[in-house]
């Protein structure tokens, strides 16, 4: 079913299309272009912007990914070991945190409880670097939380603890 | 001008739109299927019909307050059934049909077969898929985007009338009309679409079938309000837009119901509504650009909305001018087929978001904008690429149309981020999926429900989401919104 066509005003002249059309139509094409090939290319494993396949726990965590940490979790990896963070993604350089580090450095209170309620310690022997780190972060709110799990009398001396990074 | 027909027959300008239009549809696609299926607005849909049969769906959602969608229902159950356990993919697909269909009646209305066809044709995909109503039919599925149905709905119903009719034609736009007014409350924009279209000369659906769907919107009508006695949707149940603000429930009853201004309020959406179609802007009944020029922050999302609607509604209202002569001897032409029935789905898109205005309700008036957005760019460009003017002033206008496409570009390239980003947050939710339920009182109580989420759950673990950790700070000021 289709019907027969009226004209419309290009019909009725040979379509110039000039530079008028050309200026229109390069950015659409164009970004189709790139798009497609940004496309084809995530098939082959180059996906920019995307998070990266072989992301650590404690980048997942500072990248809010809480399935991502669920996941990880799940699939066995340890929530107290330090791995690799790289640059950028909570301090400029790239460095070896545990996840609650990278939570306090990110400043993810809601990344801590999550961590913890999964298995991540904080106890005596963590909780005095994470309140330091906390509090050399500006961090007031998480720590209030850390502090609200040390006995009344913890006074952690943070200028005896070694930061995780030193940028 | 003359009414001169043509034969249909498609040109290599016509393959290169088709070709285009394909790129487009599977570029969007693949946005789609990289996000989980959402939790909020998915996940409770799926859980209510799991445990009913198709019949029960239909029914008990037919009388529900205020709405009238038992078809959305039933969708979601037919694909819970058959997805035989693979959910996401089931919804995925079905959403990325639909988006298929989308383009395909798009490219179809539009009828590119010339050059100048081909170049406005290539601005008008980037309206489309650049309009700040367009993110509402492909972010989410809801599990399945009803508003992107009527959409589809509505542009098939455009090319249904530039058929060359018949009988056929004529039971098509009722079935059509039945499926999309049974689907979405909006889907009587369908009817708004084939009355419409006849008045402007399209005669694909004769007389008779336009009857056909008034009779079918009438008992439409007593139906909802007089036998099941569904009402409106109603007013202040959730936070709106208003002004440069939102505005809580209990602030709509404290200004519009007490006072017994409650129609001041109407007429608030119904303008917000119809201007955010032409203007890109109140965003959700909010005019946040708006606000952001007066305190000063043009920054380049602002600037690339301001340009583009500019460009794109400056170029509509030539049109209108330049063939005002001809609608007032009721000469219609293609084009000016197209910019009319855009304007009569934008107001009735529009007064239906009376009791509260959302982009995604106004999608489908989204779509006709960038199909009479074509015309009047086609029409620009006949008229223009063959005026004799001055070198500079031609080099200007290059440079403006060139700006204009540039910034729906854009967009384009900022709905594509923003659809992105959602999965981020979808995947967050399903994180805390457990929690949520039990927030909502809606914790699975048989196994098959336990299942059902945990499936859904693992499926969106597999998902690879945008991170802003990993976008480049340019790309987020230039794509992605406070």
């Amino acid at each position: 079913m289709r019907a027969p066509e009226t004209t419309n005003p290009s019909d009725t002249k040979p379509a110039a299309g000039g530079v008028l059309g050309r200026a229109i139509a390069v950015p659409p094409i164009a970004w189709l272009v790139v798009s497609t090939a940004l496309v084809i290319a995530a098939s082959f494993g180059y996906t920019p912007f995307m998070t990266p396949i072989d992301l650590t726990l404690p980048e997942a965590v500072a990248a809010r990914d809480h399935l991502e940490i669920l996941r990880q979790i799940e699939s066995g990896a340890d929530p107290n070991r330090a791995e690799r963070v790289r640059p950028d993604l909570v301090r400029p350089g790239g460095y070896m945190m545990t996840p609650l580090e990278a939570a306090v450095a990110s400043g993810r209170l809601d990344t801590i409880e999550f961590l913890q309620q999964r298995g991540a310690r904080v106890d005596a022997t963590t909780l005095p670097d994470l309140l330091c780190f906390a509090k050399q972060q500006g961090a007031a709110d998480i720590e209030a939380y850390l502090r609200r799990q040390a006995p009344a009398d913890f006074a952690p001396r943070c200028e005896s603890v070694r930061l995780p990074w030193n940028d | 001008m003359g009414r001169t027909d043509r034969p249909a027959t498609a040109t290599r300008w016509t393959w290169m739109a088709w070709s285009a239009t394909a790129l487009m549809a599977f570029i969007v696609s693949v946005g789609v299927m990289r996000n989980p299926v959402q939790v909020t607005d998915s996940l409770v849909p799926m859980l209510k019909v799991q445990n009913a049969s198709t019949q029960q769906v239909f029914m008990s959602k037919i009388d529900g307050a205020g709405f009238l969608r038992p078809l959305y229902w039933v969708q979601i159950k037919l694909l819970l059934e058959g997805s035989r356990g693979h959910y996401a993919v089931a919804y995925k697909s079905f959403h990325v049909l639909c988006i298929a269909l989308l383009f395909f009646f798009f490219a179809r209305a539009a009828r590119v077969r010339t050059k100048d066809d081909a170049a406005a044709f290539a601005f008008a995909i980037v309206v489309l898929t650049g309009m700040h109503s367009f993110l509402g039919m492909v972010w989410e599925g809801y599990p399945v985007n009803h508003y992107l149905e009527i959409a589809v709905f509505c542009v098939a119903a455009l090319v249904l009338c530039q058929s060359s009719g018949g009988l056929v034609a004529d039971i098509l736009a009722a079935l059509l009309f039945v499926m999309a007014s049974l689907t979405l409350d909006s889907g009587l924009l369908v009817w708004v679409v084939f009355v419409a279209a006849r008045l402007v000369g399209l005669r694909g659906v004769s007389w008779r079938g336009v009857a056909m769907t008034t009779a079918l919107l009438a008992g439409y009508m007593v139906l909802r309000f007089m036998v099941l006695d569904i009402g409106s949707p109603p007013v202040g149940e959730r936070a709106v837009g208003f002004g440069f603000s939102r505005i809580e429930p209990a602030e709509i009853e404290r200004r519009f119901v007490a006072t017994g201004h409650l129609y001041y309020f109407y007429l608030y959406n119904v303008i917000s509504g119809f201007a955010s179609v032409f203007l890109s802007e109140p965003i959700s009944g909010r005019w946040m650009l708006t606000q952001r020029v007066i305190n000063g922050g043009i920054d380049p999302m602002v600037a690339t909305s301001i340009v583009s609607a500019l460009v794109a509604t400056g170029l509509l209202v030539r049109f209108v001018i330049a063939r005002r002569r001809e609608w007032a001897a009721r000469h219609f032409d293609h084009g000016d087929q197209l910019v009319i029935v855009c304007v009569a789905v934008a107001l009735g898109n529009a007064a239906m978001c009376f009791s509260y205005v959302k982009d995604e309700v106004m999608s489908t008036a989204g779509v006709f904008y960038a199909l009479a957005v074509f015309s009047a760019m086609r029409h620009a460009l006949a008229t223009w690429d063959h005026t004799n003017r001055r070198a500079a002033a031609g080099t200007a206008l290059a440079i403006v149309l060139f700006a204009g496409s540039a910034a729906w570009t854009i967009r384009t390239t900022g709905s594509q981020y923003q659809m992105l980003r959602i999965g981020t947050v979808d995947r967050y939710e399903w994180a805390h999926v457990d929690e949520w339920l039990a927030g909502q009182n809606q914790t699975p109580t048989t196994p098959q429900g336990a299942r059902l989420v945990q499936q859904l759950r693992d499926e969106a673990m597999h998902t690879r989401p945008l991170s802003l950790l990993f976008v480049p700070r340019w790309a987020v000021k230039w794509f992605i919104p406070e």
